[in-house]
């Protein structure tokens, strides 16, 4: 029987040898807490992003697209 | 080492020549890089026969742009034709380039003189740059990851390196080393023939000694490409003009509360001075808060980490053992992590863009001003940043001013804005609205041109060197 933390680095381990990531230079138990670690950020999002149906993150655009106001001008402004 | 504008007015007035200036870009890298490490390859072959051909058009009288005639360091991620890519990494073997990067290309077809690669953090993942030296302080970092483009452009080496800034690293080592540094919209610069660390965040541009270069190296630098589909196709404008507009009438915001909290104390005060500074020149000084970028380096590492990993899975499938521990775990966890947290940190993405959006718009900002980084160069040794209180590590420290303009995309440009009691450089933000590079070159010119920072010289430069 194993603890918690050691049923963890199993599973990772695990994980590791199906990506093909069964290396000495690799760890599992270090990349389990590695993993613990980057998932407590992760979850730190869910602060800013409450909903998993709300933003569409394919929808980055860095010209920024018009506010609503502007849109509503910009379709204003457009010719019929 | 002159500046750029210098060689250019120098070279056409035919009071020197490009390869006076190259010989003396090429004794000064031999003079200072057993010290400062800054460069990984020199190509002083190549860089004469370019500096002569560059001598040759000027006096057919061509004109190739600003960059005519300019030695120029290039960040080894970027692919040049007979060179090989180390990206910093002894995972990489000596193969050389088949072809060159589109940015190496334009510079050529610029008449700029590649003097050679400059060293990068390794894979372009890190803050420190080994075995890189500062030159204001040879015991401390240069920043990164372009902390060879920032330590030679500093020394005077060369006027103008190219750098990567998937997080920062262009700002970072620019704000370390006392140097301009750009990173400008996302799309604005083509990164075809570059390795990635993380397609949706990598930037390039150039550090360079003054502001008026660094506009001139995006003149160079900027416009479409086909190789490129992220490259934008939007004109280039001609970022030298206009520089000299001053602020009178720009309203620009100043940053507060997360991510530029803590501070060190002399940061603080310089940011402090700068917009005083900036007041006194006819700019309108707005104080703002973007709460949501609390949420910077969760955002930004969870993007990296599974980019990287996608981009790097053949590596470190097959020689984990050859990449530094820091890196291979962020590589391993983006391959083993699920997409639920990748999908996540781009929807915070947009989150962040879009209260930065909100944040220009309802103060109707031209600009937004941050301390680039809330600290300066740590020692070699170190692994944290000191807030006499606190400390804090400076992985984390040296990106979460900068992160938020990667996840946004928009331009930022950092510019020295003084020194701490150590000597040590600090730098001065300026963000604007996207494709809007001109506002923060034109704040950046305006705050140098009163600042009078830039009349200090390193520890470790070339005589005379104007950096």
């Amino acid at each position: 029987m194993t603890d918690g933390a050691g049923d963890a680095v199993e599973l990772v381990a695990r994980r590791l040898r199906e990506l093909g990531l069964d290396h000495p230079a690799i760890d599992p138990a270090a990349t389990a807490a590695d993993l613990a670690d980057r998932i407590a950020a992760s979850a730190s999002l869910d602060a800013l992003v409450p909903g998993s149906g709300g933003l569409d993150p394919t929808a980055f655009d860095p010209a920024w697209p018009p506010e609503p106001a502007d849109a509503d001008a910009a379709v204003a402004e457009r010719p019929n | 080492m002159i500046t750029i504008p210098e060689a250019a007015r120098a070279l056409r007035s035919g009071r020197t020549t490009s390869r006076a200036l190259t010989e003396a870009s090429l004794a000064t890298a031999e003079a200072l890089n057993p010290e400062l490490s800054a460069f990984v390859v020199i190509d002083a072959v190549g860089a004469l026969e370019a500096a002569d051909a560059a001598d040759e058009a000027i006096a057919a009288g061509r004109d190739l742009g600003p960059l005519m005639g300019v030695p120029v360091g290039v960040k080894d991620i970027v692919d040049m034709a007979g060179l090989p890519t180390r990206c910093g990494s002894p995972a990489f073997d000596a193969t050389p380039a088949g072809s060159d990067a589109t940015s190496v290309r334009r510079l050529r077809a610029g008449g700029a003189v590649i003097v050679g690669k400059t060293a990068t953090h390794e894979l372009a993942c890190g803050v420190y740059t080994p075995p890189v030296s500062n030159p204001w302080d040879p015991s401390r970092v240069p920043g990164g990851s372009s902390g060879g483009s920032g330590a030679a452009v500093a020394a005077g080496i060369v006027p103008m390196g190219i750098g990567s800034d998937t997080g920062g690293s262009i700002r970072i080592p620019a704000s370390l080393c006392g140097t301009v540094g750009l990173k400008a919209t996302y799309g604005r610069v083509s990164r075809a023939g570059v390795a990635a660390l993380s397609w949706s965040l990598d930037h390039l541009g150039p550090l360079t000694a003054t502001v008026e270069g660094s506009a001139a190296a995006l003149e160079v630098l900027a416009g479409p490409d086909p190789l490129d589909p992220s490259a934008s196709s939007r004109p280039v404008p001609q970022y030298t003009r206009g520089l000299d507009r001053g602020v009178d009438g720009l309203r620009i915001g100043v940053l507060h509360g997360p991510p530029v909290e803590p501070v060190q104390t002399d940061v603080a005060e310089t940011l402090a001075a700068a917009a005083d500074l900036l007041g006194r020149q006819g700019a309108a000084m707005v104080g703002v808060e973007v709460p949501e970028l609390e949420h910077v380096l969760a955002a930004e590492f969870g993007i990296v980490c599974p980019e990287a990993a996608a981009y790097h899975r053949d590596l470190v499938r097959s020689r984990p053992d050859r990449i530094a521990p820091f890196i291979r775990s962020l590589l391993v966890a983006g391959l083993v992590m699920g997409p639920e947290h990748y999908f996540k940190a781009l929807q915070a993405r947009r989150a962040i863009a879009d209260a930065l959006r909100r944040t220009f718009a309802g103060n109707r900002l031209d600009a937004l001003l941050t301390p680039t980084l809330p600290g300066t160069a740590v020692p070699k040794d170190s692994d944290d940043l000191d807030y006499g209180a606190s400390t804090e590590p400076a992985g984390a420290a040296y990106v979460r001013t900068t992160a938020p303009f990667n996840l946004s995309g928009l331009p930022a440009l950092s510019v020295p804005a003084g020194f701490d009691r150590d000597g040590l450089p600090i730098g001065l933000q300026i963000a604007a609205a996207p494709f809007d590079e001109e506002t923060a070159l034109r704040v950046g010119a305006c705050f140098e041109s009163v600042a009078g920072v830039s009349g200090r010289r390193p520890r470790v430069s070339a005589a005379g060197a104007v950096s």
